[in-house]
């Protein structure tokens, strides 16, 4: 798994989970019990579409929505995270499982 | 300058609208405007039914090479020139059609996809988008 990715899920698993009293955190909660407002289902699709797709998809996302992205091809792991980064949206995680990856991010 | 992409689509080769389709999506995609300027051979490929007509710019081989690499293309779950054009314009993005070639060709508005083509226009269009632009290509 590439190491930035796996950094940033490390933080997001460890962070706070001590026996101090933590502030709620919506993606903590979004990403244990695994809801997302809006799915994306780019399995099988080759460049540009997991890309596009995405696009099209954060247009259409109200702004507090979590959208997930679910694929295969191996490019857009690292380059839908460069368009999140453009266009200012925060990732929330990152997870490979064989060939499928899936990105969270929130709007 | 905005965070802009401009490309000439003067080629009304298969593959070399492929990657002007693609390159402006994926500007598109991430976060960049995006106008696409139809010329010459290119300007056919937006003559109804004639999006997929083109041949390919190596190995065309008398049709048998495009054959070859859209069976390709197909195994590998490649987006048809439609879709791709289609998310084009769903993601907000412009095109423009040369007048001139119009007239040098004789195609005629009604001849064209109109609802793709977002305005008509001459050099001075494509400049006006080009030096606003901080990605421009030539295809």
């Amino acid at each position: 798994m590439d190491e930035e990715f796996h950094g940033r899920h490390q933080d997001t698993i460890g962070q706070n989970s001590g026996v101090y009293p933590r502030p709620v955190n919506r993606e903590r909660i979004k990403e244990v019990y695994g809801m997302a407002d809006i799915k994306v289902d780019v399995r099988g699709e080759t460049c540009p579409v997991p890309l596009v797709e995405t696009r099209k998809a954060l247009r259409k996302a109200s702004p507090g929505d979590t959208v997930e992205i679910v694929g295969t091809h191996p490019a857009s792991k690292k380059e839908i995270p460069m368009a999140l980064r453009a266009l200012g949206l925060n990732l929330v995680d990152i997870r490979e499982e064989g060939d499928v990856w899936k990105i969270r991010v929130d709007v | 300058m905005t965070d802009k992409a401009t490309i000439v689509v003067h080629s009304g080769d298969m593959d070399k609208l492929y990657s002007a389709l693609i390159i402006s999506t994926g500007a598109l995609s991430m976060g960049m405007e995006a106008s696409l300027y139809f010329t010459f051979w290119g300007l056919e490929r937006l003559i109804k039914g004639k999006l997929e007509a083109g041949s390919l710019s190596k190995v065309h081989l008398m049709g048998l090479g495009k054959w070859m690499v859209r069976r390709r293309m197909k195994a590998a779950n490649v987006a048809s020139l439609e879709r791709l054009l289609q998310d084009f314009k769903e993601l907000g993005g412009k095109i423009i059609a040369c007048e001139m070639t119009m007239q040098i060709m004789g195609i005629r508005q009604e001849d064209l996809r109109q609802d793709l083509i977002d305005e008509y226009g001459a050099v001075g269009t494509y400049i006006q988008e080009a030096r606003e632009s901080s990605i421009t290509l030539f295809i």
